[in-house]
């Protein structure tokens, strides 16, 4: 196991650069090594903070049977990240209701990305504003 | 239901921002919503807030803003409405959105729900009164 500090002390006191570095992998994991993120020239810090915070939510935390995010989950959206993180700034992120998380790149721009991942699957959906269509693939 | 009608939706703060409502998954289906994502006509609630009564916790009802839509807006996106027993009168469901439909995506239902959000009709009728949920404080 890594003595790295807690994850927020780690992205507040290190500069980022376009390296990989360790981050500690969730709890309850059961991973005995750490989880290697790629952190680019786009700051993914902000991402992965609340990723972790998610990972504390009560369960029915919205007063509408509403799920944690899991471990599981959680490594496959950080997984996404790293190897598919299809723009140059930091995406949106929330949970949801089911436990999923959504990434969504969306600056008023008339294509939106988002990316809806669970402990099952993963779907994304483009929408292009400009001619009200979008399309939703399941990966 | 008439066009004329005005229908109200419970939305989690983290999908509210300067009094818009600024993603889709504000409308997306949960597992109890599997006759459609809910809705109130306001025609048939004394008083509009009594939404927030929905939820039980008096502490996460402040947690949720409640916003406000023409049933015009639902109808021209071909986003069909049904009256469907609920918690309060005047429950009515969106048909077309489900968990299996929104998870297909088919027939550009998620650029639809898009538009829908970014309408200029939305009205927030009231704001989250607290947007710093922490997670120990539910525990």
């Amino acid at each position: 196991m890594n003595n790295l500090a807690s994850p927020f002390e780690y992205l507040t006191s290190n500069s980022l650069t376009s390296t990989v570095k360790e981050f500690p992998a969730a709890p309850d994991s059961g991973a005995v090594s750490t989880l290697l993120y790629s952190l680019r020239s786009v700051d993914m810090s902000p991402v992965y903070l609340k990723l972790h915070e998610f990972l504390d939510y009560p369960e029915d935390w919205d007063g509408q049977d509403g799920q944690p995010l899991s471990s599981e989950t959680f490594q496959r959206v950080c997984d996404y990240l790293t190897k598919k993180c299809p723009q140059k700034f930091p995406p949106d992120v929330d949970l949801n209701n089911d436990g999923s998380v959504t990434l969504s790149w969306d600056r008023g721009n008339r294509l939106v990305w988002s990316v809806e991942i669970n402990e099952h699957k993963c779907v994304e959906t483009s929408i292009d504003r400009d001619h009200g269509t979008s399309i939703t693939t399941v990966v | 239901m008439g066009a004329h009608e005005m229908l109200v939706r419970l939305i989690w703060f983290t999908k509210i921002k300067d009094g818009k409502v600024v993603s889709k998954d504000a409308f997306k289906p949960n597992k109890h919503d599997e006759d459609g994502v809910s809705l109130y006509r306001s025609g048939y609630l004394t008083n509009e807030l009594e939404c927030l009564n929905t939820i039980e916790d008096p502490r996460k009802q402040d947690f949720y803003a409640l916003a406000r839509w023409p049933a015009q807006d639902f109808l021209d996106l071909d986003l069909k409405l049904m009256p469907t027993k609920g918690n309060l009168p005047g429950h009515v469901s969106i048909t077309s959105l489900t968990p299996q439909t929104w998870e297909k995506g088919e027939g550009n239902l998620l650029a639809r729900v898009d538009k829908l959000v970014a309408s200029k009709n939305m009205v927030v009728i009231r704001d989250a009164v607290r947007r710093d949920y922490s997670p120990a404080e539910f525990k």
